[in-house]
């Protein structure tokens, strides 16, 4: 379906009407961030991309997983946490969404995480597809395009003329374009902005192998000097998905919290003896290259990396993850 | 210069006066470039430096991947900004490294020195340093500003810039005078402070990290740079610089002979509590 963009503006503010929040990427002083809008006109579609990904509203930040209180007589009472709210998200980039459902098998294993799911079951994502890249970025390195449909629901590209088209990916996607159908037409024969997206910049096959084999290879060392291990890799990444839980209680009333956590850092793996099997910061950089290229390909037949750059773009110490994949190619 | 200085870390690591050198190659970010350790003599062609030398060397110099370089009777050197040198006399103060263990190339104007160093290679005013100034007089204005406000106001300012703290700690692990051992964020039996991001937490967090750095800070606004979601943290920082000015007449890193006022006493203290 196609879409002109006084149409788009109309439908992104009826959705906006209809009283589902709409999250969408806008820019705050020089902060980039996808944050709920009020009005079509924040949308800021540019370079650079939202600092923060689209991550934190599938897996929040943090959020009360349950609470409870004590009654008159001592009893306990147990308070369910708050339902997360249907969104709609706006303008996310295909990498992105294609993140989603590859945190989804994390997330729907041995123990069902209701939270993510109940939101991704919720969550309705219109993507809309790059038209450039900047030298972080390697999706297509990782089996992605700027046109991936993956996670997606609603599929949007630019035409030359500055319309839109439109493809509803899911039935969720489907259903919401019907709904709104006065202001889509018939795809004319207008053509999509192509953009073929970075060149790719390593081979994807030969990372694993090499990785199985070497855990003590000396690069390790070498190559993890700059790290500080600071969280900002692992919170920036939309696919990073560990986290960690904290109580706090009164004598009268108490709640547990669920809250991002980070391989980066020491606290980590700190044993309750104090040992520490990641006792330094080459090690744990190593699981965050291992476990995103090997052990979670081993258990989910996916690579936990989506190419999006943002651990490269963001580090204060200019680690790159890029380089350490080519570096890796260049050691096979 | 830069021809110099390479020469210089070839002469000194060929010499034996340092085993290893901290200072920056080129990496994958055009405006950012990275830290490095240079131990052998022929490696020194990997140096660079120029407007991007951006993050503070001090740091590195408490890893302890390379406090393992030192080996038994080296030194370590390390290509010094003015502030990375500031941090080196933090870090003396402190005694969390020794003087004689570190070997100070200082590259810049001497007048912008703290005179600690070994050597110096001479330079006009950097474009990093004068960015720097720039920078220092633009935060400065508007701590001016902020004090305008009221002091709702001010709490809504800071309510809002917190908001947006993600706990990822990066103002921490960069800054050369964060290095407890075990960071009172992360101390969790108690839980000192809510680990989450939410207001309480981010509020405690910001603060007490400001607080800790009272009187230590040395100025070089690497929290703030590495902030990835751009929280004005300078501004506290040099809120707090300006208080110890005013009542201890005192500047952090720029003596190791002058004793600092919040880790020190003196008999006649106004304050009784303090002996
Ligand atoms: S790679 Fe960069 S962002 Fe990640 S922990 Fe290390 S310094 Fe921080
Ligand atoms: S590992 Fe880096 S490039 Fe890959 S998805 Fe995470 S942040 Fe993006
Ligand atoms: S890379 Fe680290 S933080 Fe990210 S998912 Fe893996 S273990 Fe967790
Ligand atoms: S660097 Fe910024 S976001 Fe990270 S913990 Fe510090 S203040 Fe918060």
């Amino acid at each position: 379906m196609q879409i002109t963009k006084t149409n788009l503006e109309q439908f992104i503010n009826e959705l906006i009407k209809s009283g589902k929040p709409v999250v969408a990427p806008i820019r705050e002083n020089n902060l980039s961030a996808y944050k709920p809008i009020n009005s079509f006109n924040q949308i800021n579609l540019d370079l650079p991309f939202p600092t923060k990904s689209a991550k934190e509203y599938f897996l929040a930040d943090y959020e009360k997983i349950l609470s409870y209180s004590f009654g008159e007589k001592g009893q306990i009472e147990m308070k369910e946490p708050d339902q997360p709210k249907e969104l709609i998200l706006f303008g996310v980039r295909p990498c992105e969404a294609a993140s989603f459902p590859i945190m989804n098998k994390v997330f729907s294993w041995d123990s069902q995480d209701k939270f993510y799911q109940e939101r991704l079951a919720k969550n309705l994502v219109i993507t809309v597809a790059c038209e450039q890249s900047d030298d972080f970025c390697f999706c297509t390195s990782v089996g992605l395009s700027p046109q991936a449909t993956d996670g997606s629901d609603i599929f949007m590209r630019k035409t030359q003329t500055g319309d839109y088209l439109a493809e509803g990916i899911t039935d969720k996607g489907k259903n919401l374009i019907e709904k709104h159908k006065d202001l889509f037409a018939e795809n004319s024969n207008e053509k999509p902005i192509d953009y073929k997206g970075p060149e790719k910049k390593f081979d994807l096959k030969k990372i694993k192998p090499w990785l199985e084999k070497n855990f003590e290879h000396p690069m390790w060392n070498q190559i993890s000097l700059p790290c500080i291990g600071c969280g900002v890799c692992t919170f920036t990444c939309p696919n990073c998905y560990c986290f960690d839980m904290v109580d706090e209680a009164t004598l009268k009333e108490g709640a547990r919290y669920k809250m991002w956590d980070s391989c980066q850092f020491r606290m980590f793996t700190v044993h309750a003896s104090g040992h520490n099997p990641r006792d330094n910061q080459s090690k744990r950089f190593r699981q965050r290259i291992e476990h995103k290229f090997n052990y979670y390909p081993d258990k989910f037949d996916h690579t936990l990396c989506v190419g999006c750059g943002r651990c490269i773009r963001h580090c204060p110490a200019d680690m790159s993850l890029l380089e350490t994949l080519i570096t890796i190619n260049k050691l096979t | 210069m830069l021809d110099k200085l390479k020469q210089r870390i070839k002469e000194l690591l060929t010499n034996k006066i340092v085993n290893c050198v901290i200072g920056y190659e080129q990496g994958d970010n055009p405006t950012l470039a990275r830290p490095v350790y240079i131990t052998k003599p022929n490696e020194a062609e990997r140096l660079v430096y120029n407007e991007y030398c951006i993050p503070i060397l001090a740091k590195y110099i408490l890893k302890p991947e390379v406090r393992s370089l030192k080996l038994e009777a080296g030194k370590i050197g390390i290509i010094a900004k003015p502030s990375d040198v500031r941090a080196l006399v933090g870090l003396i103060q402190e005694k969390q490294i020794i003087r004689e263990d570190v070997y100070i190339i200082a590259v810049g104007r001497k007048e912008d020195f703290p005179k600690i160093y070994d050597e110096i290679i001479e330079t006009p005013l950097s474009e990093l340093d004068a960015k720097r100034k720039t920078q220092d007089a633009e935060q400065l204005k508007q701590i001016a500003e902020f004090e305008k406000k009221t002091p709702e106001e001010k709490r809504a300012f800071w309510q809002r810039e917190f908001d947006k703290c993600i706990k990822c700690y990066a103002c921490r692990q960069i800054c050369p005078l964060c290095y407890c051992r075990v960071c009172i964020a992360d101390k969790n039996q108690p839980q000192w402070i809510p680990p989450m991001p939410n207001s309480g937490g981010n509020f405690s967090w910001n603060m007490i990290r400001a607080y800790h750095l009272a009187g230590r800070c040395i100025d070089c606004g690497e929290c703030e740079r590495a902030c990835p979601v751009d929280i004005p943290l300078m501004m506290l920082n040099k809120k707090i610089q300006q208080m110890i000015k005013e009542k201890f007449d005192y500047q952090a890193g720029l003596d190791p002979e002058v004793p600092p006022p919040l880790s020190t006493y003196q008999e006649d203290d106004k304050e009784k509590f303090i002996i």
